[in-house]
């Protein structure tokens, strides 16, 4: 961490170490929409947080004030306040969604030119671009040009150029967006390594859910301008706060409850509009205690629902309804259900192919309480 | 940490969105125009300005701000040079459009290795000079010319002199110097349409020329616009191709300033005649400015 | 690969003989075109002093005339001096100008480029006449400085055009990645801006040297008897003379633009004729 540099000369920058980036109170407004409301957003030395959301939410905005400036609020790297530092002396690396490589240049002149930009000659200068054309794999094609190589290739170039200067915060906008799907997971993977290994600090702005999940350490969901959650993969899905953003990530099945008040182990106890059923509930934002009588939503994931055959004569176990269609998607199934009183039918994901009941059949739909979240709206 | 959700409007894909973001970047400061819109200003816009001012007050003028004007539009003699000048432009657009349309269609969708070398053919021309070109037409088209050679040859008798030494070769001429214009205009729009578009069309049941007619025709028609309207306002300027072919049987308004000019001195006249045309170019370009941002309209 | 299509409908689209006869009327087309461009070539060599068919005999007595007429070479040289002249000093102040437009998002940008753009539109002559007058108010009569002046002012949007159109087709981003790696803005522009336009630049510059060497509308109001330029020369030549060294000059000039357009092939590289 730098200690109390104020003036920084025209060809210092910003040197490596992980440093944090604080975000605070930035807002940046195009015409008269407010693309981003003020926002706060901390990430720690060598974390890497995904930006998560739809077109339009702000994400890539955000990630461009890091690299430029806001209309309102403070950027910090470390305890450097960086507002108004130029761009080219922030000290940043940055891959942008179409590479952006100079196509006049060898990828080996690519590589090079922060470098360059830094005044690192000679030797130097190449040992360290070869050592980084190492480590994407690169090595053979250090004198060919952009338009020679695949996307994929072309992709690892645009970060090892970024990462060669040893940047103290990395900025990724949809890197992977023009890959197909076999490559974007291999990438998925090496990049996630690389930034492990050389520890620099990241933002990862994605609308692949599956992605911001695969790489993140947290991931922070935005939706028209503000920041809704952010939290880690793991608890973002289990535990989102909010319909959107259970929505956002995966699928889930949505039914509209009334709440009852709460049990003896501080869960919820709600009952379903629609078919009366007595269930209990975990709130997603662990902060709230909805009064009884309130309006709320359950959220249920798909590969939580479990179900088997309805016995006739006996009771219901669960949920009451009937197998409407059973599609094949490879690893698992996908089987919908329609329920008396739900107007959407209710889906669930089986690994287990054919087992369980048949197209028609009536069945009881199960799930344990602790994957029944309870949401505001 | 906010996490509050907004209910403002509903979440929709804002594609524009993307673009917006990178507004603020630029290499070049504003300021870098300074120079050439200076260096035009001076050199183009104003002089064109005074020559305006010029016919509007200068000798007869002084009296009568429109005399001049109103002199090409009533006297028949120069409303007829007028005439002229607009109808040769006309018969020479159309039939540029007429010799090059398969010119282009054939360059859009056909030819693949033999691309570049038309594309060469039809501009080197460009890069001769205008009286070298129009030299030769006048070898092909003299009284001793080529086309009489030939025709002799064949014993066929030769092209009468009043049709050589007139209209007819001042025709040629302008169209042979336009024609890659109109070429080079319709081409890449042609290129752009889709080869599925017309496929389809066939797929559906449409011969070649139903196809051609329904569905690449009305979708080249910008490059038609372009084309056409270029090659009526440089038709309009042209005056060598008259000088050098007409024997002075073709009269256009810049041969007719070229005369003023060269014989009677008459600045103001000439002034006010370059003007018709300069204001007949600007016509000519709102037209085609109409005609594109029509028919880019969404139908 | 091949097209999905086999109905024998659309197979006519593609070959058949509407195509055939498409194609020999193209190759027929550009022949005419050539025609013109190649016969003054050949009667450049007439042995006779009147233009006329067939020929009989090869001379070069006509280029030796162009020789010795020194009107002729002397106003190819002036002309030579005056296409560089102009067409460097627009470039300098047409480059510029062009990045700035480019990327300029006021709506007044839109404006300025139709501007810029417009000498190419308006006839010559009504610019050569404006000019005429309006310079010599100034005290700039016919001449050099005036030749100059109006050729530079018709050679920015030439140049302007092709650099524009080019360097819209530039993603901003990789300027920005320059930027990010550390470029400051005169780094970002000769390292990364101008390698990447370079090819508009120079074809703009080549065809704004070649319209301007044969550039006869507007020259004319201003040559006077010390300063002539090769297009008015060989036209009152035409007029009061009209033997075959016409045609040999024709010709010299010809081998002039071609030369132009092959060293800067070489030079430059097969790129710079695409942009044209």
């Amino acid at each position: 961490m730098i200690a109390g540099i104020k003036t920084l000369s025209p060809k210092t920058v910003l040197r490596s170490g992980a440093l944090p980036v604080s975000i605070s109170g930035v807002s940046k407004q195009y015409g008269d929409t407010m693309a981003l409301q003020p926002l706060d957003l901390e990430v720690a030395a060598g974390e890497l947080v995904s930006l998560l959301g739809p077109s339009g939410c702000g994400k890539t905005t955000t990630l461009r004030i890091v690299a430029g400036s806001p209309d309102s609020g403070t950027i910090r790297f470390g305890t450097q306040d960086v507002t108004n530092v130029q761009p080219n002396r922030r000290g940043l690396g940055m891959v942008f969604q179409s590479y952006s490589l100079f196509p006049h240049m060898t990828v080996e002149e690519n590589v090079a030119f922060g470098l360059r930009m830094r005044g690192v000659e000679g030797a130097e200068r190449s040992r360290r671009v070869a050592q980084m054309l190492d480590i994407v794999h690169l090595a053979s094609f250090a004198k060919r040009f952009p338009a020679q190589m695949s996307g994929g290739q072309q992709q690892r170039v645009a970060l090892a150029r970024a990462l060669v200067t040893n940047p103290s915060v990395l900025l990724l906008d949809e890197p992977l967006a023009a890959l197909d799907k076999n490559l974007r997971e291999q990438m998925q993977f090496e990049i996630r390594d690389i930034q492990r290994r050389l520890g620099i600090t990241t933002l990862l702005v994605t609308h692949d859910q599956e992605e911001a999940l695969t790489m993140s350490d947290r991931v922070a969901v935005m939706c028209e301008g503000s920041l809704l959650q952010i939290g880690t993969p793991g608890s973002i899905y289990t535990r989102p706060r909010s319909r959107f953003v259970s929505a956002f990530l995966g699928t889930s099945n949505l039914f509209s409850v009334m709440t009852l008040g709460t049990d003896d182990r501080g869960r919820i106890v709600v009952r379903l509009d629609a078919s009366g059923l007595v269930t209990s509930a975990v709130p997603g934002d662990p902060a709230w205690t909805p009064s009884p009588g309130k309006a709320c939503v359950l959220a249920i994931r798909p590969e939580k629902l479990s179900f088997r055959r309805h016995e006739v004569g006996e009771s219901p176990q669960g949920m009451l309804a009937t197998m409407r269609q059973r599609v094949f998607r490879g690893s698992y199934e996908v089987c919908e259900f329609a329920v008396e009183g739900l107007k959407s039918p209710v889906v669930a994901y089986t690994p287990e192919s054919g087992a369980g009941a048949l197209e028609g059949d009536l069945v009881d739909l199960a799930w344990h309480e602790d994957n029944a979240v309870l949401l505001a709206d | 940490m906010s996490s509050a959700v907004q209910h403002t409007h509903a979440s929709v894909d804002r594609p524009g969105r993307k673009t917006r973001s990178r507004r603020d970047y630029a290499v070049a400061l504003p300021v870098w125009a300074a120079p050439a819109i200076a260096a035009l200003t001076l050199l183009f816009a104003v002089p064109l300005a005074h020559n305006a001012w010029q016919s509007l007050t200068k000798e007869e003028a002084t009296a009568d701000a429109f005399f001049y004007y109103r002199k090409i539009i009533s006297d028949p003699y120069y409303r007829g040079v007028l005439f002229e000048t607009l109808s040769v432009s006309f018969i020479v657009t159309v039939l540029c459009l007429l010799l090059s349309y398969p010119v282009a269609y054939y360059l859009a969708r056909h030819a693949r290795r033999s691309r570049s070398a038309i594309l060469f053919l039809l501009v080197a021309p460009l890069l001769t000079s205008v009286i070298m070109r129009t030299l030769g037409i006048r070898l092909i088209l003299a009284k001793q010319g080529l086309l009489n050679a030939l025709l002799d040859t064949v014993s066929l008798g030769p092209i009468p002199p009043s049709l050589l030494n007139g209209p007819f070769s001042v025709y040629v001429g302008i169209i042979h110097v336009l024609i890659p214009f109109m070429v080079l205009s319709i081409t890449p729009v042609i290129q752009r349409i889709e080869p599925a578009i017309e496929e389809s069309a066939v797929i559906l049941g449409a011969g070649a020329l139903r196809t051609f007619w329904h569905v690449t025709l009305p979708l080249s028609r910008e490059g038609i616009y372009t084309g056409c309207i270029l090659v009526f306002m440089m038709s309009n300027g042209s005056f060598i191709t008259q000088l050098m072919l007409g024997a002075g049987k073709v009269v256009t308004m810049p041969v007719l300033i070229f005369q003023q000019f060269n014989v009677t001195q008459d600045t103001a006249f000439a002034g006010a005649m370059g003007n018709m045309l300069l204001i007949m170019t600007i016509v000519c370009l709102a037209i085609q400015s109409l005609l594109i941002s029509r028919s880019r309209r969404p139908q | 690969m091949s097209s999905p299509i086999a109905s024998p409908r659309a197979s006519n689209l593609r070959t058949g003989r509407a195509s055939r006869m498409l194609e020999v009327y193209v190759w027929v087309f550009l022949f005419l075109i050539a025609l013109p461009i190649l016969l003054v070539s050949v009667i450049s060599f007439s042995p006779t002093p009147f233009l006329s068919f067939p020929m009989q005999d090869f001379s070069l007595r006509w280029y030796g005339r162009v020789f010795e007429y020194e009107p002729f070479l002397q106003s190819l040289w002036t002309s030579v001096e005056l296409a560089t002249a102009s067409t460097l000093v627009a470039s300098i102040v047409a480059v510029p100008c062009a990045l700035a437009l480019a990327r300029s998002q006021a709506g007044a940008a839109e404006w300025v480029t139709v501007f810029l753009l417009s000498p190419i539109s308006i006839p010559g002559i009504v610019l050569g006449f404006a000019l005429l007058y309006y310079l010599s108010n100034l005290s700039v009569g016919p001449g050099f400085l005036a030749l100059f002046l109006a050729h530079t002012v018709i050679a920015i949007p030439y140049i302007s055009r092709t650099v524009l159109s080019v360097y819209r087709t530039v993603p901003r981003s990789i300027e920005e990645s320059a930027v990010i790696l550390g470029a400051s803005r005169t780094e970002t522009i000769f390292l990364i801006t101008l390698p990447q336009i370079r090819y508009a630049i120079y074809s703009g510059t080549l065809f704004a040297f070649l319209i301007s060497l044969d550039n006869l509308p507007i020259s004319f109001f201003f040559s006077t008897a010390q300063t002539n330029v090769l297009p008015v020369v060989m036209m009152s030549y035409l007029q009061n003379q009209y033997d075959p060294s016409i045609a040999a000059i024709a010709t010299i000039q010809m081998l002039f633009a071609v030369i132009a357009l092959v060293l800067g092939e070489k030079l430059l590289g097969i790129g710079a004729l695409k942009s044209i």
